[in-house]
Order: C-alpha cells, then structure tokens, then sequence
C-alpha cells in the first residue's frame, strides 16, 4: 500500500502545483490576448 | 515547518519555475536585439522592448515551443498506457497494459481514506480525475499550437504587407509552409529526446535519478518490476 508523507507535508506542493497552475494559464491567456487583439 | 525544510521539499518544482523564467527573459532580451538588428536593416524604427514582448512576433516563437513540449508530455503520458517497453523505467511492464484495474488504481471502494475525494466518487468525477493530467497537458497543448498559429498568421501577414503581397487568412497560415515547417522542426526534436529516454535508459543509468533504474538493476527490467 502506497504511504506518503502527507502529515509533514505542509502547503509546498500546494504552493508549487497553483505556481505552475499559474504560470501556464497565465502565460496562454496573456499569449491569447494578444494574437486575438492583434488580428 | 521550517522555510528550509520546505524549500528543500519542493526543490524540483522551484528550481525549473526559476529556469523557466531566466530561460524566457533571456528569450525575450535576445529576441529584441534579433529585432532592432532586423528593423536596423531594413532602415526602420525600432520598437521599445515592451512593445516586443507583448508582439505577436515574441509570442509566435514562445507559443510554438509550449506545443511542441506539451504535446510531447501528452502523448508520453497516454502511450505509456497502452504501450511499453521491456527493460525502460519510462515504462510499465509487458502485461500491465491499458487502463488497470480499480484495485491497481486505488479508486472507489478501493480508495484508501486519504485519497483525493474525486478518486473515492464514482461517475463522470472519477473518469474526470483519473484522466486530469492528459487533460489539462492536452489542454495547454491544443491552446498553445492554436496561439502559435494565430500569431503566426499575423507576422506573416506583417511581413506580406511589407512586400507588397496579399496578407493570408488564418485558414491559408494553417496550410502554409512556414505554419508546418515551425511545428514540424519542434515536434522532430521532441519525439528524438522521448524515443532516446526510453530506448537509452534501458543500458544506460543515471545513479540517483528518479528517472533512471538503480545502477545494478538487470537490462530486462523495468524499474516498475524492480521494486
């Protein structure tokens, strides 16, 4: 049976998952504007 | 928890946020120096670098990288479900094909009392979740090459403009030379760097890496049937 170490795990891997999360929609949504608004 | 501790933790995931973002502001400086030199020759103006790197030209060159990696991790992440490769830790084992069983998964009365609540639910939440990663990179995939080719569509229209041609509609980009040439030269590179992980990683170790078997792990296996 898979254990992780959940208890000591603390808000880092949320923190490192929403700063990806973040990065990428931010980034194509960024992007988007600007080749929409270009056109 | 400790700010060292925690740093320590989630190392992997800051340390390529901070390679990806000195990695796009080096992109960003010297895609507007290529920029001034190109405009320089052509006896034209120069933009300010602000108005680069919210240009379509900056975004083209951005966005056709994001496709090309995230389609590469998609297909990774579904053709290591269906298909396999004897001895590479990349892979499954030969017989553990397809999508496994709840009790393999861990989902619905399998799921173990912490796991994430959508694995325990059952329905269209527990095929949402237990397809969320090939979602969302699949996504940023599809959206990206999308991106690339809209902006594409406009420097090349730009640079029609500039010689005096008819600027393509997106339809006539998407057919063109330069729309297939960009995605194909990124796509080549991709599938060589994947097909070489998983071909080389069979022989070849890395001691210590999580992406390599243990150094005296025997050829034929996978680091899946190792443990």
């Amino acid at each position: 049976m898979m254990r992780t170490h959940d208890d000591q795990a603390g808000p880092g891997p949320a923190i490192v998952f929403w700063l990806w999360m973040t990065v990428t929609a931010g980034g194509l949504a960024v992007m988007l504007v600007i080749v929409v608004g270009g056109r | 928890m400790t700010m060292r501790r925690m740093l320590r933790d989630n190392a992997l995931g800051l340390f390529f946020l901070l390679l990806f973002l000195l990695a796009l502001g080096g992109q960003a400086v010297a895609g507007y120096f290529r920029q001034v030199e190109e405009m320089a020759e052509h006896g034209r103006a120069a933009v300010d670098f602000l108005s680069f790197v919210v240009s379509p030209d900056f975004v083209v060159d951005v966005a056709e990288n994001w496709q090309s990696e995230f389609l590469q991790f998609s297909l990774f992440i579904g053709a290591t479900v269906w298909l396999v490769q004897r001895g590479s830790p990349e892979s499954k084992k030969p017989g553990d094909e397809g999508l496994e069983s709840d009790a393999d998964q861990l989902v619905g009365e399998h799921a173990p009392a912490d796991a994430p609540s959508w694995a325990k639910a059952d329905g269209w939440r527990r095929t949402v979740y237990g397809n969320s990663l090939l979602i969302v990179m699949g996504s940023v995939f599809v959206l990206s090459w999308l991106i690339q080719s809209l902006g594409g569509s406009i420097v090349a229209g730009e640079e029609a403009v500039m010689h005096g041609m008819p600027a393509p509609t997106w339809l006539e980009y998407v057919a063109s030379a330069d729309f297939w040439n960009r995605t194909l030269q990124n796509w080549q590179s991709e599938f060589l760097a994947v097909g070489t992980m998983v071909a080389f990683s069979i022989y070849l170790r890395q001691r210590g890496s999580a992406e390599s078997k243990p150094v005296g792990a025997p050829h034929r296996v996978s680091a899946v049937e190792s443990e």
